[in-house]
């Protein structure tokens, strides 16, 4: 039983699903951050013997939620590919065949600082490519979370947020996690192959933890 | 021959011994083998004496005199590069003395830049050096050439190598040597050891000869030894955990004040510098003379402190196991050990650092720092007594090691799969390696195992015409960076603004620390100013001490000889003998421990129960030392928790250890289920090292030696994040795309027989069967609870849904310590 946490942000409808992904139900869109398509590809050519499969079941996750919410148009908050690897015929390959399952699907870019150094996507997988901020309604839409106080709530990725939780019985989790701050909303980094960043939410933030099939609001 | 070295001996008031003799004779007449006794009984000189004289008879024998020094043809291979200029300076002496044009050079990784371009050229004729500066040569593809003269190697401390992967990668870089000079001798030191049989075989390898085993020489008979310890006048304010406490610093003053020389050993480098730190307050007036050792310090500090200790300069030196091998001083007048020894092997060892000269007494004061620890000091003089001193087992088949090892033949000239196959098994760690086994090895460092196949832009060795060979020169310069199997957090310099270097702490440490905040490192209170590019920069401070850096490693497990002495030592105060001082002064302690509980029969098994804020408590004691007791908890956690979804904590010490679960666990229907069964074992304590993620926390040392991290440049400013991988999100990801990998079955076996001992857990299973439970439910903490209540170290495992997990848990908010604050670490960590 999935359980995905329904709330409101500045006046939108939002979904948080445990797929480590935001839906925007009225715009039937669906929002992710920091994919990191041929992060293992990377390491590889760095000498470092990753096993293949990171990519396809980031993608096997991504097909699960599109097909749940219905959503028609992506939008990626940056760092889409980790490195130039991404690209690569070889890294390419399953990102390709995931794009022939969902030829409709409206998908949009934020670049992020990853992307600076990968280079836009090919013309081929038909990405729109943006620089933040990109204006979504009410909301923001960015890589990193903004320097400076705004008075747009800004989506953004950028920090892989993670939760420390604790409990009765010594008992103690590490999560990735949304954070709600006072100028931005934070997603979880998208990609499975990333250990989740040293940074958590402080005392004021809000925090959604991604704890297997559910999404739940920790305090 | 013989003559000139006897007269050099006699001209320094010595005379050989008759092991002394019987090495040289042996040396002589081909022979290899293991010498065995007690630190400072002249094992250098009877393994070193061999080859010198066989020099000596070349040379009167008419041998051509060779332009300048002779070629290379010694190697002593030490485990410790602090210990390299001693050994340096020890095998010079009789060599100037005889007059042998010799010339004897050290190479580590401590060793400067020009030596060791020089040395790229031509070797010294002996070579002192370490397993992985070895390897390192055996990498060079001219490496046959280098080592043609080689006559004999030494190993220094076999006993510290042997149990370990440094100890396997000793034994295949031997077998290189052997494959490069058939005939080679190899002659090993080691300390007294448990299975001294196994240490000689392991350092000979596995003869294709039929040659007969090598000789095993036992050195001088142990000296007698006198154990003592502080006992504290009374029980009442001694702590019953913990080692961070120095009550009992007024009777160590006393002690040291009756002293001449005396070196204070402690378990843990924490430990260390708060008694040194401690001991200097108490007694400015001996500040100029004491002194402190361990090593996390830089190799300049330590040196001088060696300098001292052997001048006379320093009359009082704290240390921890740094001063434990070889440095070479003068025995001093008194041996203190702060905590528990842990070992006989460890107590006779340190004991034999005081009272040298054969005949006198050695003599070691131990000074508990918790009240159990005195029924270990008891017990350890009893098992020394008894002579039950510990084995070391060597490993079987470490394929980490295999994967490195191979990389390491292809950059030295290249191999078949033949040749490589009979070399490994000349080795007793890979006597048993398979065909299979060697051609999964060689196809992971080729392709990166089966799932990488694809992907031929990762390949370190590359296979032409049947010969194995490096791939490019970036994976050359990687692998050369990356040669060894020590394992360790990234250590972050020490230094003082005005830029003298200090030593190494762990990143994490550094990561705790506020500027402005005040830490004890190398005896001195330093102020933290910023960390920059791995260097943390530090001025003498002027408030006072906040807090005292934890390094991280493994905690030292009590033995099984002596923990089976600790067992027998209870049984004996529950019977009313309280016949040590050290039972004497904990016997109030003991009898709180009846009171509130009971002293276990050896034919129970005691567990106490109660309830806490914290959760429920369940404390088992099967007294068998940690190791067991990790293996033992997980598989006790598994068991009970299959009966209903629960989540535990566990801790472990050598008395027992403690599972602790936010609900009540169901403790006697687990029981009656067959908790205590030997039934399944194997695939129950699999399960539940699985479900505890024992397996992922080992994979970190494999995945490190089989060259899956990459540990970065030396000098290479930047972090390497963009290419980097923790090792626990690499088991995940092998886990979850390659559950095959042989790295991974290494992971698990390697804790299931190292760190589980799972066939020792099979035996105190079949002990703890048959014994009667002894539940008891307590209302306060008894002395044997307490130690695992207030341990915060902890496994986990759980059946419980994450979810509901994390519906009961809440937020911890992450608070910033405040500027100039920190709390004290605690230091259960060596």
């Amino acid at each position: 039983m999935t359980e995905p946490l329904a709330l409101a942000l500045a006046g939108e409808r939002v979904v948080l699903h445990p797929e480590r992904a935001l839906e925007l139900p009225d715009r039937c869109t669906l929002v992710i951050a920091d994919v990191h398509w041929g992060k293992a590809t990377a390491l590889r050519a760095q000498g470092v013997p990753v096993p293949a499969g990171g990519t396809s079941y980031d993608l096997a996750r991504l097909d699960t939620v599109l097909a749940r919410t219905g959503a028609t148009s992506l939008l990626v908050l940056g760092d889409l590919a980790h490195s130039r690897h991404g690209w690569e015929p070889r890294a390419l390959q399953p990102v390709q065949a995931w794009r022939a399952r969902w030829p409709s699907l409206d998908i949009t870019l934020v670049r992020g600082n990853h992307d600076a150094h990968a280079g836009d996507p090919p013309a081929a997988l038909e990405i729109r490519v943006v620089d933040a901020p990109l204006a979504l309604g009410a909301l923001a839409c960015a890589h990193e979370p903004p320097a400076h106080p705004t008075t747009r709530l800004t989506l953004c990725g950028h920090l892989h947020p993670t939760v420390r939780l604790s409990g009765r019985g010594a008992d103690r989790v590490r999560l990735p996690c949304f954070v709600h701050t006072a100028h931005a909303f934070i997603l979880p980094a998208f990609s499975a192959f990333t250990g989740g960043g040293a940074w958590h939410p402080a005392v004021g933030d809000r925090a959604y933890a991604v704890a297997g099939d559910a999404v739940i609001e920790t305090f | 021959m013989t003559q000139v070295v006897e007269d050099w001996f006699t001209q320094r008031g010595w005379s050989p011994f008759p092991f002394q003799r019987e090495v040289w004779d042996a040396y002589a007449r081909g022979e290899s083998g293991l010498i065995h006794a007690a630190t400072g009984t002249g094992k250098t000189y009877a393994a070193w004496l061999g080859p010198v004289r066989e020099a000596l008879q070349e040379l009167a024998d008419g041998a051509p005199t060779p332009r300048g020094k002779a070629p290379m043809r010694v190697l002593w291979i030490t485990p410790l590069r602090a210990l390299a200029a001693d050994t340096e300076r020890a095998l010079r002496e009789p060599v100037d003395a005889l007059g042998l044009p010799w010339s004897i050079e050290s190479r580590t990784g401590d060793t400067k830049a020009a030596v060791r371009a020089r040395q790229r050229h031509r070797l010294p004729t002996a070579l002192v050096t370490t397993p992985e500066s070895l390897t390192l040569l055996l990498c060079r593809p001219d490496h046959a050439a280098l080592f043609a003269d080689l006559r004999c190697v030494i190993v220094d401390e076999w006993h510290e190598l042997l149990s370990s992967k440094r100890g396997a990668q000793t034994e295949l870089a031997l077998a290189r040597l052997r494959a490069v000079r058939p005939g080679l001798r190899t002659w090993g030191l080691s300390a007294t050891l448990g299975n001294v049989a196994i240490a000689r075989d392991t350092l000979l390898g596995v003869s294709n000869t039929g040659a007969p085993a090598g000789r095993l020489v036992q050195g001088l008979v142990p000296k007698e030894v006198a154990v003592e310890s502080l006992v504290p006048e009374t029980m009442d304010t001694f702590p019953w955990a913990g080692h961070l406490n120095v009550k009992l610093l007024p009777q160590v003053i006393a002690r040291l004040e009756g002293a001449g020389s005396a070196i204070v050993f402690t378990n843990t480098r924490s430990q260390c510098e708060l008694w040194f730190q401690s001991i200097c307050t108490a007694r400015p007036d001996w500040f100029e003379h004491t002194a402190i050792h361990h090593g996390s310090l830089d190799v300049k500090v330590r040196r001088s402190v060696e300098d001292g200790l052997r001048s006379g300069r320093f009359r009082i030196v704290v240390s921890t196991s740094s001063l434990d091998l070889g440095v070479d001083f003068s025995p001093v007048d008194l041996v203190m050990q702060v905590g528990s020894p842990k070992g006989v092997a460890r107590l006779l060892q340190r004991a034999g650092r005081s009272g040298h000269s054969p005949g006198r007494v050695s003599r070691i004061v131990c000074v508990p720092t918790n009240a159990l620890e005195l029924v270990e000091v008891s017990a350890a003089r009893d098992a020394m007594r008894a002579m039950a001193i510990e084995s070391r087992d060597p490993l079987d088949r470490p394929l980490d090691l295999l994967v490195q090892h191979l990389v390491t033949l292809a950059l030295g000239g290249g191999f078949t799969r033949e040749s490589a196959l009979a070399e490994l098994r000349s080795t007793r760690a890979y006597a048993q390696l398979t065909p299979a086994e060697l051609d999964w090895a060689i196809d992971f460092a080729t392709r990166g195992g089966d799932t990488l196949r694809a992907y031929p832009e990762y390949a370190r060795i590359v296979e032409t015409d049947g010969v194995f060979l490096i791939s490019n020169a970036q994976a050359a310069r990687r692998h050369v960076l990356n040669i060894g199997t020590i394992v360790s957090d990234a250590a972050i310099s020490v230094r003082y603004l005005t830029g003298g270097r200090i030593g190494t702490v762990e990143e994490s440490f550094v990561a705790r620390l506020t500027p402005g905040d005040v830490f004890l490192f190398s005896g001195k209170a330093l102020e933290f100013v910023r960390v920059r590019d791995l260097v943390a920069w530090v001025r003498k401070a002027k408030s006072k001490v906040r807090a005292i850096p934890r390094w991280a490693g493994a905690r030292m497990p009590l033995s099984t000889e002596l923990a089976s002495a600790v067992r027998a030592t209870l049984e004996a105060a529950r019977n009313g003998r309280f016949d040590t001082p050290e039972l004497q002064a904990i016997r109030p302690l003991l009898e709180l421990q009846a009171e509130r509980s009971v002293i276990p029969r050896p034919e129970e098994l005691l567990i106490e129960r109660c309830e806490t804020r914290e959760g429920h408590h369940l404390f088992v004691y099967p007294f068998e030392g940690r190791l067991v007791h990790e293996g033992l908890s997980a598989l006790f956690a598994y068991r009970i928790a299959q009966l209903a979804p629960i989540t535990f904590s566990f801790a472990c010490n050598d008395y027992g250890f403690e599972l602790l679960s936010p609900e009540r666990a169901p403790l006697e229907e687990a029981l009656e289920a067959g908790l205590l069964s030997p039934d399944h074992l194997l695939h129950d304590i699999t399960q539940s090292l699985n479900a505890a993620e024992l397996a992922r926390r080992q994979f970190r040392e494999i995945a490190r030696v089989a060259g899956l991290i990459f540990g970065g440049y030396p000098g290479q400013q930047k972090s390497m994040k963009q290419v980097q991988a923790s090792s626990g999100l690499l088991f995940d990801v092998f886990t979850k795309f390659d559950p095959d990998n042989l790295l991974l079955h290494q992971a698990q076996r390697e804790v299931l027989e190292r760190q589980l001992e799972a066939s020792r857990i099979g035996r105190v299973l079949e002990r703890l069967h048959v014994s009667a439970v002894r539940l008891v439910d307590v209302d306060r903490p008894t002395p044997l609870c307490f130690p695992l209540l207030v341990d915060r170290t902890r496994q986990k495992l759980t059946t419980e849904k994450l979810a509901d997990r994390v519906r009961r848990m809440t937020m911890q908010a992450e608070k910033r310590a405040p500027r100039g604050r920190i709390t004290v670490l605690d230091g259960r960590r060596t």
